[in-house]
Protein backbone atom coordinates (compact mmCIF):
# COMPACT_ATOMS: atom_id res chain seq x y z
CA UNK A 1 0.00 0.00 0.00
CA UNK A 2 1.37 3.46 -0.96
CA UNK A 3 1.73 5.99 1.52
CA UNK A 4 0.55 9.39 0.59
CA UNK A 5 0.06 11.39 4.10
CA UNK A 6 2.77 11.72 6.66
CA UNK A 7 4.40 14.02 8.57
CA UNK A 8 5.98 16.62 7.28
CA UNK A 9 10.22 15.90 7.31
CA UNK A 10 10.64 20.00 7.09
CA UNK A 11 8.30 20.00 10.59
CA UNK A 12 9.57 18.77 13.52
CA UNK A 13 7.36 16.54 15.80
CA UNK A 14 6.77 18.28 18.46
CA UNK A 15 3.79 20.08 20.06
CA UNK A 16 4.04 24.17 19.20
CA UNK A 17 3.01 26.85 22.04
CA UNK A 18 0.64 28.58 20.21
CA UNK A 19 -2.91 29.16 21.61
CA UNK A 20 -5.72 26.61 21.13
CA UNK A 21 -7.27 27.51 17.36
CA UNK A 22 -4.28 30.02 16.26
CA UNK A 23 -3.15 29.66 12.68
CA UNK A 24 0.36 29.97 12.88
CA UNK A 25 0.09 25.97 13.53
CA UNK A 26 -1.74 25.37 9.90
CA UNK A 27 0.66 27.64 8.12
CA UNK A 28 3.63 26.37 9.29
CA UNK A 29 2.61 22.98 8.55
CA UNK A 30 1.89 23.77 4.98
CA UNK A 31 5.17 25.78 4.59
CA UNK A 32 7.12 22.50 5.35
CA UNK A 33 4.73 20.46 3.62
CA UNK A 34 5.76 23.02 0.25
CA UNK A 35 9.30 22.91 0.99
CA UNK A 36 9.23 18.66 1.01
CA UNK A 37 7.41 19.00 -2.08
CA UNK A 38 9.48 21.02 -3.50
CA UNK A 39 12.50 19.36 -2.35
CA UNK A 40 14.34 22.70 -1.48
CA UNK A 41 15.23 21.55 2.47
CA UNK A 42 18.46 22.07 1.94
CA UNK A 43 18.50 25.29 -0.30
CA UNK A 44 15.70 27.18 1.82
CA UNK A 45 16.56 29.78 4.38
CA UNK A 46 13.94 30.95 6.33
CA UNK A 47 13.73 34.14 8.97
CA UNK A 48 11.53 34.22 11.59
CA UNK A 49 9.36 37.23 12.87
CA UNK A 50 9.35 39.07 16.39
CA UNK A 51 5.58 37.94 17.41
CA UNK A 52 3.98 34.88 18.27
CA UNK A 53 6.06 33.30 16.14
CA UNK A 54 9.39 34.79 16.82
CA UNK A 55 10.22 30.80 17.80
CA UNK A 56 9.44 29.44 14.70
CA UNK A 57 13.07 28.17 13.72
CA UNK A 58 11.98 25.43 16.99
CA UNK A 59 9.51 24.12 14.92
CA UNK A 60 10.87 23.89 11.55
CA UNK A 61 13.68 21.34 10.95
CA UNK A 62 15.52 23.87 8.13
CA UNK A 63 17.85 26.75 8.51
CA UNK A 64 16.36 29.87 9.66
CA UNK A 65 17.52 33.04 10.85
CA UNK A 66 16.18 35.72 13.32
CA UNK A 67 15.63 39.45 12.71
CA UNK A 68 15.29 42.93 14.81
CA UNK A 69 11.47 43.72 15.10
CA UNK A 70 10.18 44.33 10.90
CA UNK A 71 13.26 44.04 9.18
CA UNK A 72 13.00 40.46 8.02
CA UNK A 73 13.06 41.90 4.85
CA UNK A 74 16.41 43.25 4.93
CA UNK A 75 17.95 40.54 6.26
CA UNK A 76 16.39 38.36 3.50
CA UNK A 77 17.76 40.84 1.01
CA UNK A 78 21.02 40.60 2.39
CA UNK A 79 20.66 37.21 2.52
CA UNK A 80 19.63 36.19 -1.36
CA UNK A 81 21.87 38.90 -2.53
CA UNK A 82 24.91 37.48 -0.91
CA UNK A 83 23.42 33.81 -1.25
CA UNK A 84 21.61 33.91 -4.38
CA UNK A 85 21.45 29.94 -4.84
CA UNK A 86 19.51 29.84 -1.48
CA UNK A 87 15.79 30.06 -1.53
CA UNK A 88 15.01 32.53 0.94
CA UNK A 89 11.35 33.36 2.70
CA UNK A 90 10.33 35.37 5.36
CA UNK A 91 7.51 34.82 7.55
CA UNK A 92 6.44 37.60 8.94
CA UNK A 93 2.88 38.96 10.89
CA UNK A 94 1.00 42.50 10.49
CA UNK A 95 2.85 44.55 13.01
CA UNK A 96 6.55 43.29 11.82
CA UNK A 97 5.66 43.36 7.98
CA UNK A 98 2.62 46.46 7.79
CA UNK A 99 3.42 48.84 11.22
CA UNK A 100 7.04 49.32 12.48
CA UNK A 101 8.66 47.30 9.04
CA UNK A 102 6.47 48.72 6.61
CA UNK A 103 9.75 50.91 5.04
CA UNK A 104 11.66 47.63 4.62
CA UNK A 105 8.52 45.64 3.04
CA UNK A 106 7.87 48.59 0.45
CA UNK A 107 11.92 49.16 -0.28
CA UNK A 108 12.34 45.53 -0.55
CA UNK A 109 9.44 44.83 -2.92
CA UNK A 110 10.19 47.85 -4.98
CA UNK A 111 14.06 46.66 -5.16
CA UNK A 112 12.15 43.65 -6.71
CA UNK A 113 14.11 41.36 -4.75
CA UNK A 114 14.06 37.80 -5.65
CA UNK A 115 12.43 36.34 -2.15
CA UNK A 116 8.74 34.87 -1.02
CA UNK A 117 7.11 37.06 1.82
CA UNK A 118 4.37 34.78 3.86
CA UNK A 119 2.20 37.50 5.57
CA UNK A 120 0.20 36.44 8.44
CA UNK A 121 -3.03 38.75 9.37
CA UNK A 122 -4.51 38.45 12.27
CA UNK A 123 -5.73 42.13 12.88
CA UNK A 124 -4.27 42.57 15.63
CA UNK A 125 -0.69 42.29 17.63
CA UNK A 126 -1.03 38.61 19.27
CA UNK A 127 2.34 38.63 21.38
CA UNK A 128 2.32 42.00 22.91
CA UNK A 129 -1.39 41.30 24.47
CA UNK A 130 -3.55 42.27 20.99
CA UNK A 131 -3.11 45.77 20.68
CA UNK A 132 -4.68 46.99 17.47
CA UNK A 133 -2.82 46.67 13.96
CA UNK A 134 -2.85 48.65 11.17
CA UNK A 135 -4.75 45.78 9.61
CA UNK A 136 -7.38 46.02 12.66
CA UNK A 137 -11.12 46.68 11.31
CA UNK A 138 -13.42 49.79 11.93
CA UNK A 139 -15.50 48.95 15.00
CA UNK A 140 -13.07 45.46 15.92
CA UNK A 141 -12.40 45.91 19.86
CA UNK A 142 -9.01 46.00 20.54
CA UNK A 143 -6.69 46.43 23.36
CA UNK A 144 -5.83 49.98 22.64
CA UNK A 145 -9.36 50.33 20.93
CA UNK A 146 -11.85 48.92 23.65
CA UNK A 147 -14.37 51.07 21.90
CA UNK A 148 -13.51 49.47 18.22
CA UNK A 149 -11.54 51.22 15.88
CA UNK A 150 -12.69 54.57 14.91
CA UNK A 151 -11.64 55.81 11.29
CA UNK A 152 -11.70 59.22 12.47
CA UNK A 153 -8.86 58.62 15.33
CA UNK A 154 -7.43 55.37 14.32
CA UNK A 155 -7.75 55.61 10.36
CA UNK A 156 -8.83 52.47 7.88
CA UNK A 157 -7.63 48.92 7.96
CA UNK A 158 -3.96 49.33 5.67
CA UNK A 159 -4.37 46.96 2.48
CA UNK A 160 -0.62 46.52 2.07
CA UNK A 161 -0.79 44.38 -0.42
CA UNK A 162 -3.02 46.73 -2.89
CA UNK A 163 -0.19 48.98 -2.03
CA UNK A 164 2.97 46.52 -3.04
CA UNK A 165 0.62 45.98 -6.58
CA UNK A 166 1.53 49.39 -7.46
CA UNK A 167 4.93 48.57 -7.80
CA UNK A 168 6.44 47.62 -11.43
CA UNK A 169 9.28 45.22 -9.72
CA UNK A 170 6.51 43.02 -7.22
CA UNK A 171 5.47 39.91 -9.33
CA UNK A 172 2.72 38.16 -7.49
CA UNK A 173 0.42 38.57 -4.66
CA UNK A 174 -1.97 36.78 -3.53
CA UNK A 175 -4.30 36.79 -0.75
CA UNK A 176 -5.73 33.50 1.32
CA UNK A 177 -7.32 32.61 4.37
CA UNK A 178 -7.09 29.74 7.03
CA UNK A 179 -11.25 29.62 7.45
CA UNK A 180 -11.90 26.70 5.91
CA UNK A 181 -10.47 23.02 4.46
CA UNK A 182 -10.66 24.51 0.66
CA UNK A 183 -9.40 27.63 1.77
CA UNK A 184 -6.19 26.42 3.20
CA UNK A 185 -5.95 24.00 0.26
CA UNK A 186 -5.86 27.25 -1.91
CA UNK A 187 -3.26 28.60 1.15
CA UNK A 188 -1.13 26.32 0.29
CA UNK A 189 -1.46 26.31 -3.57
CA UNK A 190 -0.48 30.23 -2.88
CA UNK A 191 3.04 29.20 -0.80
CA UNK A 192 3.97 26.94 -3.58
CA UNK A 193 3.79 29.32 -6.26
CA UNK A 194 5.47 31.71 -4.67
CA UNK A 195 8.18 29.52 -3.54
CA UNK A 196 7.87 28.36 -7.02
CA UNK A 197 8.48 31.82 -8.53
CA UNK A 198 11.64 32.48 -6.65
CA UNK A 199 12.92 29.29 -8.01
CA UNK A 200 12.37 30.09 -11.43
CA UNK A 201 13.65 33.84 -10.86
CA UNK A 202 10.35 35.73 -11.34
CA UNK A 203 10.61 38.09 -8.84
CA UNK A 204 9.16 39.54 -5.54
CA UNK A 205 6.19 36.96 -4.47
CA UNK A 206 4.25 37.87 -1.50
CA UNK A 207 0.91 35.84 0.24
CA UNK A 208 -0.84 37.00 2.63
CA UNK A 209 -2.59 34.58 4.68
CA UNK A 210 -5.83 35.64 6.80
CA UNK A 211 -5.00 33.40 10.53
CA UNK A 212 -7.20 33.01 12.94
CA UNK A 213 -6.71 34.69 16.34
CA UNK A 214 -9.30 33.45 19.16
CA UNK A 215 -7.57 34.42 22.06
CA UNK A 216 -7.11 38.52 21.47
CA UNK A 217 -11.07 38.17 19.26
CA UNK A 218 -12.36 36.74 22.05
CA UNK A 219 -13.83 34.16 20.13
CA UNK A 220 -13.73 30.56 20.39
CA UNK A 221 -11.64 28.75 17.26
CA UNK A 222 -14.70 28.35 15.50
CA UNK A 223 -16.24 31.58 15.91
CA UNK A 224 -12.80 32.87 14.74
CA UNK A 225 -13.00 30.78 11.82
CA UNK A 226 -16.36 32.18 11.29
CA UNK A 227 -15.42 35.94 11.90
CA UNK A 228 -12.72 35.51 9.23
CA UNK A 229 -15.59 33.68 6.69
CA UNK A 230 -18.61 36.55 7.55
CA UNK A 231 -16.36 39.72 8.28
CA UNK A 232 -12.69 39.62 7.04
CA UNK A 233 -12.70 38.45 3.86
CA UNK A 234 -15.32 41.55 3.53
CA UNK A 235 -12.46 43.96 4.08
CA UNK A 236 -9.79 41.99 2.82
CA UNK A 237 -10.65 40.52 -0.86
CA UNK A 238 -9.09 36.80 -1.14
CA UNK A 239 -7.77 36.05 -4.36
CA UNK A 240 -4.87 37.27 -6.61
CA UNK A 241 -4.34 40.68 -6.20
CA UNK A 242 -0.84 40.91 -8.40
CA UNK B 1 19.98 45.02 61.58
CA UNK B 2 18.36 46.34 57.68
CA UNK B 3 15.37 43.94 57.49
CA UNK B 4 15.07 42.68 53.54
CA UNK B 5 13.12 39.40 51.98
CA UNK B 6 13.51 38.55 48.73
CA UNK B 7 11.49 36.39 47.25
CA UNK B 8 10.52 34.71 43.95
CA UNK B 9 6.96 33.78 42.58
CA UNK B 10 7.29 31.34 39.49
CA UNK B 11 4.18 29.48 37.84
CA UNK B 12 2.52 28.91 34.33
CA UNK B 13 1.15 31.98 32.66
CA UNK B 14 -2.26 32.56 33.36
CA UNK B 15 -1.92 31.29 36.97
CA UNK B 16 -1.76 35.26 38.33
CA UNK B 17 1.20 35.00 39.52
CA UNK B 18 2.10 38.97 38.28
CA UNK B 19 -0.74 39.55 40.31
CA UNK B 20 0.43 37.98 43.79
CA UNK B 21 3.68 39.65 43.43
CA UNK B 22 1.82 43.11 42.53
CA UNK B 23 -0.35 42.44 45.87
CA UNK B 24 2.46 40.91 47.96
CA UNK B 25 4.74 44.38 46.97
CA UNK B 26 1.55 47.46 47.46
CA UNK B 27 0.73 45.74 50.95
CA UNK B 28 4.19 46.33 52.01
CA UNK B 29 4.37 49.92 50.43
CA UNK B 30 1.41 50.77 52.43
CA UNK B 31 2.89 49.61 55.81
CA UNK B 32 6.29 51.88 55.18
CA UNK B 33 8.39 49.77 52.78
CA UNK B 34 10.79 50.30 50.41
CA UNK B 35 9.71 47.79 47.77
CA UNK B 36 10.76 46.41 43.68
CA UNK B 37 8.71 44.30 41.54
CA UNK B 38 9.79 42.75 38.30
CA UNK B 39 8.25 40.54 36.34
CA UNK B 40 9.44 38.05 33.48
CA UNK B 41 7.88 36.02 31.04
CA UNK B 42 8.34 34.43 28.10
CA UNK B 43 6.11 35.47 24.22
CA UNK B 44 3.72 32.81 24.82
CA UNK B 45 0.53 34.35 25.08
CA UNK B 46 -1.24 31.33 27.24
CA UNK B 47 1.14 29.08 28.99
CA UNK B 48 4.79 29.24 29.34
CA UNK B 49 6.57 30.49 32.45
CA UNK B 50 5.81 33.50 34.16
CA UNK B 51 7.89 34.68 37.44
CA UNK B 52 8.15 37.88 39.31
CA UNK B 53 10.55 39.59 41.60
CA UNK B 54 9.88 41.07 44.68
CA UNK B 55 11.86 42.51 46.97
CA UNK B 56 10.90 44.33 50.33
CA UNK B 57 12.98 46.52 52.29
CA UNK B 58 13.66 48.96 55.19
CA UNK B 59 16.23 50.71 53.52
CA UNK B 60 15.84 51.99 49.49
CA UNK B 61 16.72 48.67 47.39
CA UNK B 62 19.45 49.45 44.33
CA UNK B 63 18.72 46.89 42.52
CA UNK B 64 15.22 44.92 41.67
CA UNK B 65 17.21 41.61 40.45
CA UNK B 66 17.18 39.00 42.64
CA UNK B 67 20.91 36.36 42.41
CA UNK B 68 19.32 34.54 45.59
CA UNK B 69 16.04 34.22 47.04
CA UNK B 70 15.21 34.04 50.99
CA UNK B 71 11.45 32.49 49.88
CA UNK B 72 10.33 31.01 46.40
CA UNK B 73 6.79 30.20 46.00
CA UNK B 74 6.45 27.77 42.90
CA UNK B 75 3.31 27.23 41.58
CA UNK B 76 3.72 24.70 38.62
CA UNK B 77 6.23 21.86 38.08
CA UNK B 78 8.55 23.37 36.08
CA UNK B 79 9.06 26.00 37.99
CA UNK B 80 10.54 24.01 40.12
CA UNK B 81 13.43 22.59 38.73
CA UNK B 82 13.83 26.00 37.04
CA UNK B 83 13.96 28.20 40.17
CA UNK B 84 15.53 25.57 43.36
CA UNK B 85 19.29 26.60 42.90
CA UNK B 86 18.31 30.14 43.12
CA UNK B 87 16.64 29.63 46.87
CA UNK B 88 19.24 30.51 49.47
CA UNK B 89 20.59 27.75 51.94
CA UNK B 90 17.35 27.35 54.57
CA UNK B 91 15.23 29.81 52.72
CA UNK B 92 11.77 29.08 51.99
CA UNK B 93 10.02 26.69 49.92
CA UNK B 94 6.39 27.19 49.16
CA UNK B 95 5.15 24.58 46.67
CA UNK B 96 1.40 24.25 45.19
CA UNK B 97 0.86 20.30 45.48
CA UNK B 98 -2.04 20.04 43.04
CA UNK B 99 0.29 20.73 40.34
CA UNK B 100 3.89 19.46 42.25
CA UNK B 101 4.86 15.57 42.58
CA UNK B 102 8.60 16.15 42.86
CA UNK B 103 10.47 15.10 45.91
CA UNK B 104 12.43 18.05 47.93
CA UNK B 105 15.37 18.42 49.82
CA UNK B 106 13.98 19.36 53.25
CA UNK B 107 17.47 19.62 54.95
CA UNK B 108 18.34 21.88 52.63
CA UNK B 109 15.02 24.00 52.75
CA UNK B 110 11.85 25.45 55.21
CA UNK B 111 9.35 23.48 53.08
CA UNK B 112 5.84 24.22 53.17
CA UNK B 113 3.57 22.05 50.97
CA UNK B 114 -0.12 22.84 50.23
CA UNK B 115 -3.25 21.92 47.45
CA UNK B 116 -3.41 25.72 46.60
CA UNK B 117 -4.85 24.82 43.25
CA UNK B 118 -7.27 21.87 44.89
CA UNK B 119 -8.33 24.48 47.78
CA UNK B 120 -9.16 27.70 45.37
CA UNK B 121 -11.50 25.04 43.54
CA UNK B 122 -12.94 23.90 46.48
CA UNK B 123 -13.31 27.40 47.23
CA UNK B 124 -15.20 27.96 43.89
CA UNK B 125 -12.65 29.13 41.20
CA UNK B 126 -9.58 27.89 40.22
CA UNK B 127 -8.02 31.23 39.65
CA UNK B 128 -7.38 32.08 43.39
CA UNK B 129 -4.97 29.80 44.21
CA UNK B 130 -2.96 32.06 43.55
CA UNK B 131 -4.03 34.53 46.59
CA UNK B 132 -4.00 30.61 48.66
CA UNK B 133 -0.40 30.37 48.32
CA UNK B 134 0.08 34.14 49.38
CA UNK B 135 -2.13 33.63 52.57
CA UNK B 136 0.02 30.66 53.30
CA UNK B 137 3.21 32.75 52.54
CA UNK B 138 2.13 36.00 54.93
CA UNK B 139 1.34 33.47 57.84
CA UNK B 140 4.90 31.83 57.35
CA UNK B 141 6.64 34.88 57.96
CA UNK B 142 4.62 37.78 58.36
CA UNK B 143 6.14 40.31 56.65
CA UNK B 144 2.76 41.98 55.62
CA UNK B 145 -0.44 41.99 57.77
CA UNK B 146 -3.07 40.29 57.14
CA UNK B 147 -5.51 43.08 56.76
CA UNK B 148 -3.32 45.07 54.67
CA UNK B 149 -3.25 42.85 51.91
CA UNK B 150 -7.12 42.01 52.41
CA UNK B 151 -7.31 46.10 51.58
CA UNK B 152 -5.46 45.73 48.78
CA UNK B 153 -6.95 42.81 47.35
CA UNK B 154 -10.79 45.33 47.21
CA UNK B 155 -8.17 48.05 46.10
CA UNK B 156 -6.84 46.46 43.30
CA UNK B 157 -9.92 45.30 41.87
CA UNK B 158 -11.25 46.84 38.62
CA UNK B 159 -14.80 48.64 38.83
CA UNK B 160 -16.55 45.74 36.73
CA UNK B 161 -15.39 43.42 38.61
CA UNK B 162 -16.27 43.71 42.11
CA UNK B 163 -18.13 40.82 42.67
CA UNK B 164 -14.50 38.69 42.59
CA UNK B 165 -13.02 40.77 45.87
CA UNK B 166 -15.05 38.40 48.22
CA UNK B 167 -13.46 34.98 46.65
CA UNK B 168 -9.79 36.77 46.73
CA UNK B 169 -10.38 37.43 50.38
CA UNK B 170 -11.44 33.81 51.42
CA UNK B 171 -8.97 32.28 49.60
CA UNK B 172 -6.27 34.78 51.11
CA UNK B 173 -7.61 33.82 54.73
CA UNK B 174 -7.73 30.49 53.98
CA UNK B 175 -4.34 29.90 53.02
CA UNK B 176 -3.44 31.46 56.12
CA UNK B 177 -5.16 28.56 58.14
CA UNK B 178 -3.00 26.74 60.05
CA UNK B 179 -4.60 23.39 59.68
CA UNK B 180 -6.02 22.39 55.89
Amino acid sequence: MEKIFSHPKSLRQISTHYCAGCGHGIAHRLIAEVIDELAIREKIIAIAPVGCAVIAYDYWDFDCSEAAHGRALAVATAIKRLRPQNIVFTYQGDGDLAAIGTNETIHTANRGENISVIFINNAVYGMTGGQMAPTTLIGQKTATTPKGRDATVQGYPLKISELLAQLPAVKYIERVSLHSPQEVLKTKKAIKQAFQNQIDNVGFSLVEILSPCPTYWDLSPKAALDWIREVMVKEFPLGRIK
Amino acid sequence: MIMVEKVIIAGAGGQGIMLLGRVMAEAAMREGKFVTWLPAYGAEVRGGTAYCMVIISDSEISSPYIDEADSLIIMNEPSLAKFTSRLKNKGLLIVNTSLINKEMDDKKFHILKHPFTDKAIQLGNIRVANMVALGCYIAKNKIVATKTVLKVIEDFAPKNKKELIGINQQALLAGGEPKW
